[in-house]
């Protein structure tokens, strides 16, 4: 099976336990107005690799990640798109190694079969968190993200370890009420580790000259976003 | 140098240890450099304690794995006692503080100059039979024991100046009544080896682009190296794209053991005229810039004037895919026979201490290399934009630290040339 992939980045270091190796997939069904890897949205784009291939070039350096707890993160674009390859991915570093442990970035926006399929594979989930309404993804993301949410509130009720994280865009998404909101959305996640506010990237633009695409967010990126901490209502118990 | 046994083989890392690494972090000054002796039983602990100077962008500690260089120092003829009390001479090379007059530094040999050498040689045999890629090895190992015995010869009488206070205070000269020019208890010459990494990567490329692809003959490969490869950017782009030490490939690593293993023992059975031996090395010194503008462009696409790296490191046009698989190609050769000294380099971009789980992920890496059998490394935190802003604005950096070779200093004192080095390095690596 074949997959396509945007990079294999060893020794990264925030994406989850202990060092790992992240797997960027290729190819994102989102617009974020605020994307800081434009180039890995297509889904054309990147590399054609087979499963074997990206288990290989893993399990070269796989001895350290299990010697120092670490593993594998799968990240992208959105790798849930390409969930299937994910699986076969998956699948045959755990014939060949049994003590990986595996996480996966994703936006949410997949069908709930495949999202449940995935996660129920991981040992951590990095789950964004853009906005706590269907208004903030249309407009800004430029999808419909009921399966977004329902994915979320499923994930709060897995049992599987997730960290929630919140891209702050300027006078987007930083706002008190916005962030209000995504609050009420995680509360009473027994599950939840712990939520992560990422500073907008003011480069973000850089790239997309190269790409012949203009780059006009529509949000002031020279404001610092507001990244004043969320309250997480505890679990009821 | 901190850490390591005590002479009769317990572990020397105490409260001392713990403080000195605590105060460096604290003081932030070039100087003294800490060196760290661990092996495979140090805890991580250790490590972070290591990471913690690391973080700051001190350029140090540098590592050494007493699992490799005791044995290494035994192996050529230093008492074990001796040898667990090793410490480093100014930069890296490993030696006995009080009781030798080892000199550590007095040659090296370049493995790339021998590579180019033994391609001419075989590329002139031509017609004589059906070339192999293993008559290219064969000639590029004899080339490096030519030079080896050469050095042996180049050496035969060597004159210290006497040297009374040092004598005063090293063991034996007072009771023997002999100077220590005359020679002391260890008489040992080290020697370094250059280029480890472009001969290895010349290697590889020769291989797959004379005998596999077979996109172009010896001798046509050897014009190409004296005119810069001029004509043919396909040959240089297959060179470029030819495997390359650093990225866990076996296709280069292999090579990378056999020649190592070949330097380490290139001087087995020879002495100098003090009785002593040689230690070949995979240090570099001044030589790696040297060495590099004897030689016209390399197999590996390296053209000509362009630097080699120093000491033990990839070579400095090589992407490599991140700093374990450099960890994990490095420590595949048996480093024991090549423990002169000579660190594997490494960069970490300063965003790796984000989180404060970062030491400990470092510090793991550092573990890694000296669980796998590496001697000596060098682990540095950098940012190429801080860098690329201290040469346009020195004055707004006059603290920045970076760690050259064997020693650290402050980026704004150097000369451009090593600035622009460690800028590439870490534009790599980055
Ligand atoms: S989800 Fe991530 S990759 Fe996809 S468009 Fe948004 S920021 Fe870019």
């Amino acid at each position: 099976m074949t997959g396509r992939v945007f990079e294999i980045r060893e020794f990264t270091l925030q994406d989850g336990p202990g060092p790992r190796t992240t797997v960027f997939l290729q190819g994102c069904p989102l617009r974020c107005a605020w994307c800081h890897n434009p180039e890995g949205q297509e889904f054309g784009g990147g590399r054609e690799m087979t499963d074997l291939e990206v288990a290989d070039e893993v399990i070269k350096t796989a001895d350290f990640l299990v010697g120092s707890g670490g593993g594998v993160t799968f990240s992208g674009g959105e790798p849930l798109s390409q969930a299937g390859f994910v699986l076969a991915v998956i699948d045959r570093l755990r014939r060949a190694e049994s003590h990986l442990t595996y996480a996966i970035e994703t936006s949410g926006f997949a069908s709930a079969e495949v999202y449940r399929e995935v996660v129920a594979k991981m040992d951590l989930v990095l789950q964004d968190v853009k906005f706590p309404d269907l208004e903030g993804y249309r407009r800004w993301t430029g999808v419909d993200a009921s399966s977004i949410f329902g994915n979320i509130a499923w994930l709060k009720d897995s049992g599987v370890p997730f960290v929630a994280r919140i891209p702050c865009i300027p006078g987007v998404n930083d706002t008190r009420e916005a962030k209000d909101g995504v609050a009420r959305l995680l509360a009473g996640a027994p599950n939840l580790l712990k939520v992560e506010l990422l500073p907008y990237n003011r480069l973000a633009g850089a790239k997309y000259a190269k790409l012949g695409r203009s780059y006009s967010p529509g949000f002031d990126g020279n404001r610092v976003p507001d990244l004043s901490p969320v309250k997480i209502v505890p679990s009821p118990n | 140098m901190l850490g390591g046994v005590t002479r009769d083989g317990k572990c020397a890392f105490n409260d001392l240890s713990r403080l000195c690494l605590k105060a460096c972090g604290e003081l932030k000054l070039v100087d003294p450099k800490i060196n760290l002796r661990v092996d495979k039983s140090t805890p991580l602990s250790i490590f972070e304690l290591g990471t913690e100077l690391t973080k700051e962008g001190l350029g140090f500690p540098q590592y050494a794995n007493d699992d490799v260089v005791i044995p290494a120092l035994t192996r050529w003829g230093y008492a074990l006692e001796d040898a667990r009390d090793y410490s480093v001479a100014a930069c890296w090379e490993f030696l006995i503080p009080g009781c030798g007059m080892d000199i550590n530094n007095i040659d090296a040999v370049n493995f790339v100059g021998c590579l180019d050498t033994a391609l001419r040689i075989v590329a002139q045999r031509r017609g004589d039979a059906e070339l192999s890629f293993d008559d290219v090895k064969a000639e590029f190992f004899a080339e490096i024991r030519r030079r080896a015995d050469a050095i042996v010869e180049k050496y035969r009488h060597v004159e210290i100046l006497p040297g009374p206070f040092v004598s005063a205070i090293s063991t034996g000269c007072v009771a023997n009544a002999r100077d220590l020019c005359k020679g002391g208890r260890y008489n040992n010459f080290g020697i370094h080896g250059t280029g480890i990494a472009v001969a290895v990567d010349s290697l590889a490329s020769v291989r797959e682009l004379v005998f596999e692809k077979q996109l172009v003959t010896l001798s046509e490969l050897v014009t190409l190296l004296d005119t810069d490869f001029a004509g043919r950017p396909d040959l240089l782009a297959a060179a470029k794209a030819a495997p390359k030490m650093g990225n866990a490939d076996s296709r280069a690593d292999d090579l990378a053991k056999e020649l190592v293993d070949v330097w380490g023992h290139a001087f087995d059975g020879k002495k100098n005229d003090r009785g002593g031996v040689f230690r070949p090395g995979t240090g570099s010194a001044m030589y790696y810039v040297w060495h590099a503008r004897e030689v016209p462009a390399s197999a590996d696409g390296r053209l000509k004037g362009l630097p080699f790296s120093a000491n033990y490191a990839p070579s400095l046009d090589v992407p490599v895919k991140g700093p374990v698989s450099v960890v994990k190609s490095f420590t595949e050769p048996d480093l024991v026979p090549v423990s002169n000294g000579g660190p594997l380099t490494i960069e970490i971009h300063d965003s790796a201490f984000l989180e404060p789980d970062g030491v400990t992920k470092v510090a793991q890496l550092v573990k890694y290399f000296i669980d796998r059998g590496g001697h000596q490394m060098q682990i540095n935190t950098i940012n190429r934009e801080t860098l690329l802003d201290a040469q346009a604005h020195p004055e707004r950096h006059r603290h920045l630290i970076v760690r050259v070779w064997g020693w650290s200093g402050y980026f704004i004192e150097l000369d451009k040339c090593f600035q622009d080095q460690i800028i590439k390095r870490v534009e790599l690596k980055g």
